[in-house]
């Protein structure tokens, strides 16, 4: 498939349907999406103390992430050098070592290779220091989110996330001491569907009073009538920005604030960090801490963890509404006698509102934005040749 | 006072078959006015105000999942999933006359179907269970799913 013909699936009022359900699309997305931008992997406090690690994914690839002694963070491929299978086997722990179970190679949490029985075996040319644990080539963190480039090149974290910093420091702002924590264990949620379903609804004003009238009480639902507030394309992540309601509510009801799409993978909403991951065309996993506050009564991480496990999560009354269209959308699309969907809500109306391109609340100028972010990512030459899915040697 | 076990089994059976079957208020009308209905994400968790869970509902939070159930905008329950669930492995606390309470521990495997999606469930449960005005009540229920950890499929019906 061409650059040509890749861009081609991206309209300026419409998407292709093949995006969502063409293997060979995502295994494009995997190497020019997650493989080359940066993908959201963990919250600092996930791993606090020196040890501490936390296993995730970068599209498919298994990752380490680990604390180390000096108070850095490494970020591994969890993949033995020796004959591939993963080091680390289970998602939260603290170790300075992790030992690979089929041969005994043992790395340092920071990736090097410190153990291999037998190394004579090798003859005098093994070269141990270069077999650490592959490290991620860059990772990046922005007020405790900790963000992973399988690219060595390409640009930084901050000039990446452009505007949605600003929001990204509201949203831990709400806590008095300007740093988050997570609730330990996460929703783990999970669809026949693509994956760019959840990019899309979590900041899709317009199902809220339709898919979720189950729910939504009609005080809920003010803040997404169309006077007020906005969508936004902020560098290619979407925003909805219901701030004119009242800023990020620390009880975490939906009253005001913003929901956030950190493209490709990060969700920011309420009280929620929810983390995308695509598993294949059609099949996407979805996991979401709830944030704790930091000296707040106690009362009111309570009240927050207990209304967003009661909305959302694979049994949440609002969620199991959102996974459920995600799967009747990718039934839809099977079908090929129709190939566009319509992203064309608010084009004509929609304006300039100082950097960025907005409309109003039920508008689709947010997705817009992601989509053409999509285009540019997807028909892009790789920063420089061969780097764009190799990870470096770690030492 | 004498517990027959197969009361007890009787109306654990009960609870099953009105979940099975849609009767929702009557599901409700089994639980005290302060029941808790817990599925918890962690095999060990023990505190649901310091652990995420699946679900951590009040008696009213219960009542607001079935008034969604019945809302006829809950979406992911059109067409209604069909269920079995087979209680199974039931094994009884002694009777505490103090409160009145005794623990029911069970196994319990749910076969869910929805629209063309086939869900099977397995699930260590535990009922507190009140006796009051001679009939039984469960005030405490607690659904430890075997996939309780992992990426799950939407879970639209009560569990």
């Amino acid at each position: 498939m061409t650059n040509q013909d890749l861009g081609a699936l991206i309209r300026s009022d419409a998407v292709h349907r093949s995006v969502y359900t063409d293997p060979a699309i995502f295994d494009l997305e995997m190497e020019r999406i997650f493989g080359r931008t940066w993908v959201y992997l963990g919250h600092t406090s996930e791993i606090r103390e020196a040890g501490d690690y936390k296993t995730t994914y970068i599209g498919k690839h298994p990752i380490v992430l680990s604390r180390l002694s000096d108070g850095g963070v490494a970020a591994l491929l969890n993949r033995c050098r020796h004959r591939g299978a993963t080091v680390c086997q289970h998602e939260l722990g603290n170790s300075r070592f992790f030992r690979c179970a089929y041969h005994g190679w043992t790395y340092a949490n920071s990736g090097r290779l410190v153990g291999v029985p037998h190394p004579a075996g090798y003859g005098p040319s093994f070269a141990r220091e270069e077999l650490g644990l592959a490290r991620l080539p860059r990772l990046g963190i922005h007020r405790g989110f900790i963000f992973g480039s399988l690219a060595a090149e390409g640009q930084g974290l901050e000039e990446y996330l452009g505007g949605t910093k600003t929001l990204i420091d509201e949203f831990c702002d709400v806590s008095p001491t300007g740093e988050l924590e997570v609730f330990p264990g996460y929703q783990k949620c999970a669809y026949d569907g693509n994956w760019k379903y959840q990019v899309e609804n979590g900041v899709d004003p317009y199902h809220v009073q339709h898919l979720h009238r189950s729910t939504f009480t009609e005080e809920a639902l003010k803040i997404y009538s169309e006077a007020k507030g906005l969508v936004v394309d902020m560098d290619g992540h979407g925003v909805t920005d219901h701030r004119d309601s009242g800023p990020l509510p620390p009880d975490g009801s939906p009253s005001g604030g913003f929901n956030l799409v950190v493209f490709p993978n990060l969700v920011l909403l309420r009280t929620q960090i929810r983390t995308i991951r695509p598993i294949s065309v059609n099949r996407t996993e979805i996991y979401t801490n709830v944030v704790r506050l930091q000296k707040v009564p106690e009362e009111l991480n309570i009240r927050r963890l207990h209304s967003q496990q009661f909305e959302f999560g694979p049994a949440g009354v609002i969620y199991v509404d959102d996974l459920e269209i995600f799967e009747r959308t990718q039934g839809g699309l099977q079908s090929s006698a129709v190939d566009w969907l319509l992203f064309s809500r608010g084009l004509s109306r929609e304006r300039m509102h100082g950097r960025y391109l907005s409309s109003a609340m039920s508008d689709e100028t947010q997705h817009r934005g992601m989509y053409r972010h999509w285009k540019r990512l997807m028909t892009a030459a790789p920063a420089s040749a061969g780097t764009g899915e190799r990870a470096q040697d770690g030492h | 006072m004498v517990i027959d076990p197969r009361e007890i089994e009787q109306f654990l059976y009960r609870e099953a078959r009105l979940l099975d079957e849609g009767h929702f208020d009557e599901w409700l009308d089994l639980f005290t006015a302060d029941a808790v209905y817990w599925l918890p994400v962690g095999q060990s968790d023990t505190d649901p105000d310091r652990q995420v869970s699946i679900i951590y509902d009040s008696r009213h939070e219960m009542e607001r999942r079935v008034a969604r159930l019945k809302s006829g905008y809950a979406h992911a329950q059109d067409p209604p999933s069909r269920t079995h669930r087979i209680v199974s492995n039931v094994e009884l606390s002694t009777f505490d006359p103090g409160d009145a309470s005794l623990t029911a521990s069970t196994v319990m495997v749910l076969f869910a179907l929805t629209r063309h999606k086939h869900a099977i469930h397995s699930a260590r449960c535990e009922f507190r269970l009140l006796r009051e005005s001679a009939l039984w009540r469960i005030a405490r229920k607690k659904v430890s799913l075997l996939r309780s950890n992992e990426a799950l499929d939407g879970i639209p019906y009560l569990v």
